[in-house]
C-alpha cells in the first residue's frame, strides 16, 4: 500500500514536471532562431554581436567557445541589457 | 570475468570526467605537487580498502557494520546522502559533458541533450536487463576507457612536446593546502566495486584494493603527460583539460580517442553508480530499514534504476545542466562521501576496542580524523561553501526525514 502510494506521488511529480517544460518550451519557441551555418557565415559581419549566454556545464563542457563573443549570465540580463548595443544584430548563444 | 566487472565497477566514477577535469585543474594549479599527493590519497584510501572493505566484502556487511557499530541512522544517512547525491548529480553533468562530445567530435548535428537522454536511457536498459548484462556492459566499457586513454599516455610519453603556449591570462598562486585537499578526492568510489555482483571472495575481493592502485596509476601517468605537453597556466583555466591535452598530443585523433573515453568513462560512471545504488538501497532494505519497493522483492530490483534516472531525467529536463550551483552540489556530494569514508573507519575503530594489539585500531582512529579533517578543509576553501553546505543538510536532513518516517511507520505496523 505504501509502495502504490509512493508510485503515484512519483507519478504525479514526473506530470508536473513534463507539464512545467513543456510550458516554458513553448515559450522559447516564440524566439527567431538561425542555425550554426547561418551564425558561421556572419561571423565577418561587423555589425554582429554574439552574446554567449551558456552557464554551468553547457559552458563549461564545451569544446568551442565563440571568438568574440561576449559572456553574460542570463539571470542578470537586466543588469547588462544597457551595455548592448542598438544598432547592431545581437545573437544570444546558448545551449 | 567476476573479477573484471568488480574492477570495472569501481573504476566507475575515478575514469570519469569529472575527475580527469579535476585531475587537469589540480596538475595545472599545483604542478607535481598534486601528483605526489594523489600518490598519498591512493595509500590512505588503499587502506580502506584492504581493512574495512576487505572485512565488509558485500552492500549487505556494509549495512550491518554500521548498524551493529553505530545505529541504524547512521546506516542510513551516511550511505544514502553520499551514493544516491552523487549518482543523481554527477549523472547530470556527465551525461551533458557526454551530449557535447558527441556532438562537437563526432556527428555535429546530432542534438547534444538528445544525445544525453539516449545515453540515458541505455544505461537504464542495461539496469533493467539484470546483473549478467550490467556486469558485463560495465567491464566492456571501462575496458574502452581504459585502452583509449594509455593510447594516450604511451603517445604522450614517446611524442615530442612542442614548446607549451601559456593561458592569455595569469594562473592564480597554487595553493598547497587546496591541491592536497582536491588530490583526495580523486580516488573516490573504488568501493563500488563491492556493490557489483553478490558477495566478493577470492580473488574478487581485492578488487577495491585494485580498482585504487589501477586507477590512480592511471590518472598518475595521465597527469606527468598533461603536464608535459600543456602548461600549467592553461591546464589551470580550461573547463575540458582532457581534451585541450589529446588535442596537442595527437591532434584530431587524440580528440576522437579521448572522445571515446569520455563516452565510454561516462556510460562506466553513470552504470556503475546506478547498480551499485540499487544493490545498495536493497541491502538497506532488507535490513528494513527502507520500505521494500526499494528491494530485490519488488519488481525484481527494478525500481532504483527507475527512480534514478527520473530523478536525472529531471535534472536534464529541468535544466540543472546549466546551473551554475550543479558543481557545487557534485562537490558536496563528494564531501559526504569523504565523511562516509570516515564514520567507516570510525565505526571499525570502535568494533575492534578490545582487541590487542592497538596500534592497528588507532590507525583507523587516525584515518578517522584525516578524512574528518580533509571534509573540513574542503568545506572551508569552497568558494561557494554556502551552496555547498545548503546541499549537504538538505541531503543529510532528508535521510534523516526519511529514516524517521519509515521507522514510525514500522513501529506501528508491529503495535498493530
Amino acid at each position: 500500500m505504501i509502495g502504490k502510494r509512493f508510485l503515484l506521488l512519483l507519478l504525479a511529480l514526473a506530470v508536473a514536471t513534463v507539464a512545467t517544460v513543456a510550458t516554458v518550451v513553448a515559450a522559447a519557441e516564440e524566439a527567431p532562431r538561425m542555425s550554426r551555418e547561418e551564425l558561421k557565415a556572419m561571423l565577418d559581419n561587423p555589425d554582429l554581436v554574439i552574446v554567449d549566454v551558456r552557464r554551468g556545464k553547457d559552458w563549461d563542457a564545451s569544446e568551442f567557445k565563440v571568438k568574440g563573443a561576449m559572456r553574460m549570465d542570463p539571470d542578470q540580463f537586466e543588469s547588462w541589457k544597457g551595455q548592448l548595443p542598438k544598432d547592431k544584430t545581437l545573437v544570444l548563444y546558448c545551449a | 570475468m567476476g573479477f573484471l566487472i568488480s574492477l570495472a565497477a569501481g573504476l566507475g566514477i575515478i575514469f570519469s570526467a569529472e575527475t580527469l577535469i579535476l585531475l587537469g585543474n589540480g596538475v595545472g594549479q599545483g604542478g607535481i605537487w598534486l601528483l605526489a599527493f594523489l600518490i598519498a590519497a591512493a595509500l590512505l584510501h588503499l587502506f580502506g580498502a584492504i581493512t574495512v572493505f576487505a572485512d565488509i566484502s558485500d552492500p549487505h556487511g556494509e549495512t550491518r557494520f554500521l548498524q551493529k557499530t553505530l545505529g541504524s541512522r547512521a546506516a542510513l544517512v551516511f550511505p544514502l546522502s553520499s551514493r544516491l547525491s552523487l549518482a543523481v548529480v554527477i549523472a547530470t553533468g556527465l551525461l551533458v559533458t557526454a551530449g557535447f562530445v558527441f556532438n562537437e567530435v563526432f556527428v555535429y548535428w546530432f542534438p547534444n541533450f538528445l544525445f544525453a537522454y539516449l545515453l540515458l536511457g541505455l544505461i537504464l536498459t542495461v539496469n533493467l536487463l539484470g546483473r549478467t548484462v550490467w556486469g558485463n556492459f560495465q567491464a566492456f566499457v571501462m575496458l574502452v576507457a581504459l585502452f583509449g586513454l594509455i593510447v594516450l599516455i604511451i603517445a604522450g610519453f614517446s611524442l615530442t612536446p612542442p614548446s607549451p603556449a601559456t593561458a592569455s591570462e595569469p594562473t592564480p598562486p597554487p595553493s598547497l593546502l587546496r591541491t592536497a585537499l582536491m588530490a583526495m578526492l580523486l580516488p573516490i568510489g573504488y568501493e563500488l566495486a563491492l556493490f557489483s555482483n553478490g558477495e566478493l571472495s577470492g580473488k574478487r575481493q581485492k578488487s577495491p584494493a585494485a580498482a585504487i592502485f589501477l586507477g590512480s596509476l592511471i590518472l598518475l601517468l595521465w597527469g606527468i603527460v598533461s603536464l608535459r605537453w600543456i602548461s600549467p597556466s592553461i591546464l589551470a583555466q580550461t573547463t575540458i583539460p582532457y581534451t585541450v591535452a589529446a588535442r596537442t598530443i595527437l591532434g584530431q585523433e587524440g580528440r576522437v580517442i579521448m572522445g571515446i573515453v569520455i563516452l565510454a568513462g561516462t556510460a562506466g560512471a553513470v552504470n556503475s553508480l546506478f547498480g551499485g545504488v540499487s544493490r545498495m538501497l536493497a541491502a538497506i532494505t532488507s535490513a528494513e530499514l527502507l520500505p521494500a519497493v526499494f528491494g530485490d522483492k519488488y519488481f525484481k530490483g527494478r525500481f532504483t534504476p527507475l527512480l534514478l534516472t527520473a530523478a536525472t531525467a529531471t535534472m536534464l529536463l529541468t535544466g540543472m545542466a546549466g546551473s551554475s550551483h550543479l558543481d557545487a552540489f557534485l562537490r558536496g556530494s563528494l564531501i559526504l562521501w569523504l565523511i562516509h569514508y570516515a564514520a567507516l573507519h570510525f565505526a571499525y575503530f570502535k568494533d575492534r576496542r578490545h582487541e590487542t594489539p592497538r596500534q592497528g585500531r588507532r590507525s583507523h582512529l587516525a584515518v578517522t580524523v584525516v578524512l574528518a579533517l580533509v571534509a573540513s578543509g574542503l568545506l572551508v576553501t569552497d568558494e561557494e561553501r554556502k551552496v555547498v553546505v545548503s546541499f549537504m543538510i538538505v541531503m543529510v536532513g532528508s535521510v534523516l526525514i526519511l529514516a524517521a518516517g519509515w521507522a514510525g511507520l514500522i513501529r506501528t505496523r508491529n503495535q498493530g
